[in-house]
């Protein structure tokens, strides 16, 4: 019974603590979602990765020649605190949000089709762990 | 070729030898059974490849090319609306969801409203009897009611509403049915693809097929850590390495090229130039492969 009584305030802490991770990452989705209205309509994917510190999150995806694509990343609640770098199939960068400040979003137009990385990674001076969610989109 | 063939024959092994073995002590493993390692994050509660994952292109995109291409639309490439009443595991429920989510595309990229409202009729119930209510809200399904004739709203509702049902599934621990359910939509969308290639020839489509090959391999990636979870999912996945390695007699050539950012647009142009050539015998292979893995899945 006193094994109960000690175990029990552990089971609440933890509970309570999933419960909060899993509103912070419903709050993180519509963050992203406001920026992926029409004209670009979702690849009907959700990416989410738990990052901590220098941790690096990776994304496989393939882009059609010919189309114009969406990226929109974010962690926590607040612009700034994610850095996203797209490179291509040879890891040539293409692009890099710390570029511009962190932007949370950015589009791109692709002349071919290309089999591309997206990397996520946590901005070490804003903040040292967190959810980051990616959202994929396509101008039809 | 010979050696992405062995790699993705090897990355299917090692990640089923890692997981049917999880249990057991673990020998020193090499760089690349580390790197193959499955990780489950009871955090984030996504299954993850040392922190990489995979996309899949959307099913949405393939319709509107092929409408685009001035393809007349055709109701035999569909999925008969009847035949959800056979679907009674989850296996086909899931995979059947994606792939009904694909003909909808179809035909609201074609306008066949009343033909689309018996498809979104059952996607519903599938989607019911999945337990996915809590993720599709009631103001949802109104709006999909009320935009049936509104090609951009429908297309863009729809797809929110798979994106939605792909979160909370990975939210919900079951990943598995969120797997199943992109790869009912993938297989869908590439048997418009192949059957509508070989029928008009037009290069675009067939060069379409061809870049196929990565996401194939996207899909493998996604639903391997399931292959001993049953014989339907171990089938599936034998059937998708056998397509994978037909897709490795398309010819790919990549040039990087520069690419250019337009600040102020908040938009970059990339230029690098892949060319992509598939056969005619390679286009006829796989699609007849696409044609087997679909007949089991929607029978």
């Amino acid at each position: 019974m006193k094994k109960l009584f000690n175990i029990l305030p552990i089971l609440m802490i933890a509970t309570l603590g999933s419960f909060s991770s899993l509103a912070q990452i419903d709050s993180t989705m519509r963050l992203c979602q406001s920026h992926m209205n029409l004209p670009f309509i979702s690849d009907g994917q959700s990416y989410t990765a738990l990052l901590n510190e220098d941790e690096v999150a990776e994304f496989y995806a393939t882009f059609y020649g010919g189309s114009l694509y969406r990226l929109v990343a974010y962690t926590g609640n607040s612009e700034g605190n994610l850095v996203f770098s797209v490179y291509d199939q040879e890891r040539n960068l293409l692009f890099s949000n710390s570029d511009f400040q962190n932007f949370p979003y950015w589009d791109f137009e692709f002349d071919y089709t290309m089999d591309c990385i997206i990397e996520a990674k946590l901005d070490s001076k804003e903040t040292a762990s967190g959810m980051a969610v990616l959202l994929i989109g396509f101008k039809q | 070729m010979k050696v992405k063939t062995y790699r993705l024959s090897l990355v299917l092994m090692v990640s089923v030898a890692l997981i049917s073995c999880n249990q057991d002590k673990k020998p020193t493993q090499s760089k690349l059974d580390k790197d193959l390692e499955v990780e489950l994050d009871t955090t984030s509660k996504m299954i993850k490849f040392e922190n990489s994952l995979f996309s899949l292109p959307s099913p949405y995109q393939l319709s509107i090319l092929i409408k685009d291409i001035g393809s007349d639309y055709n109701s035999e490439l569909l999925n008969p609306t009847e035949n959800h009443k056979n679907y009674t595991n989850l296996f086909k429920k899931s995979v059947n969801l994606g792939i009904y989510g694909a003909d909808l595309a179809y035909l609201n990229i074609y306008k066949q409203s009343p033909s689309a409202i018996s498809y979104f009729s059952v996607i519903k119930i599938l989607s019911q009897d999945l337990g996915l209510s809590a993720a599709i809200s009631p103001s949802i399904m109104e709006r999909i009611e009320n935009n049936v004739d509104n090609q951009d709203s429908l297309l863009f509702i729809m797809s929110s509403l798979y994106r939605d049902v792909d979160f909370y599934l990975k939210e919900n621990r079951r990943q598995r049915e969120g797997g199943l359910v992109l790869a009912g939509g993938w297989i869908e969308a590439m048997h418009f693809l192949t059957k509508l290639s070989l029928e008009t020839k037009n290069d675009l489509l067939i060069q379409r097929v061809g870049e196929n090959k990565q996401p194939l391999e996207n899909l493998i990636k996604i639903l391997s850590p399931y292959y001993n979870e049953s014989e339907d999912i171990k089938a599936l996945i034998d059937s998708l390495i056998d397509l994978a390695y037909e897709f490795d007699a398309v010819e790919t050539t990549y040039e990087y090229k520069k690419p250019n950012t337009i600040p102020e647009s908040r938009l970059t142009k990339v230029h690098s130039v892949t060319k992509i050539v598939v056969s005619n015998q390679v286009l006829q292979i796989i699609d007849t492969k696409i044609s087997k893995i679909r007949d089991l899945l929607i029978k």
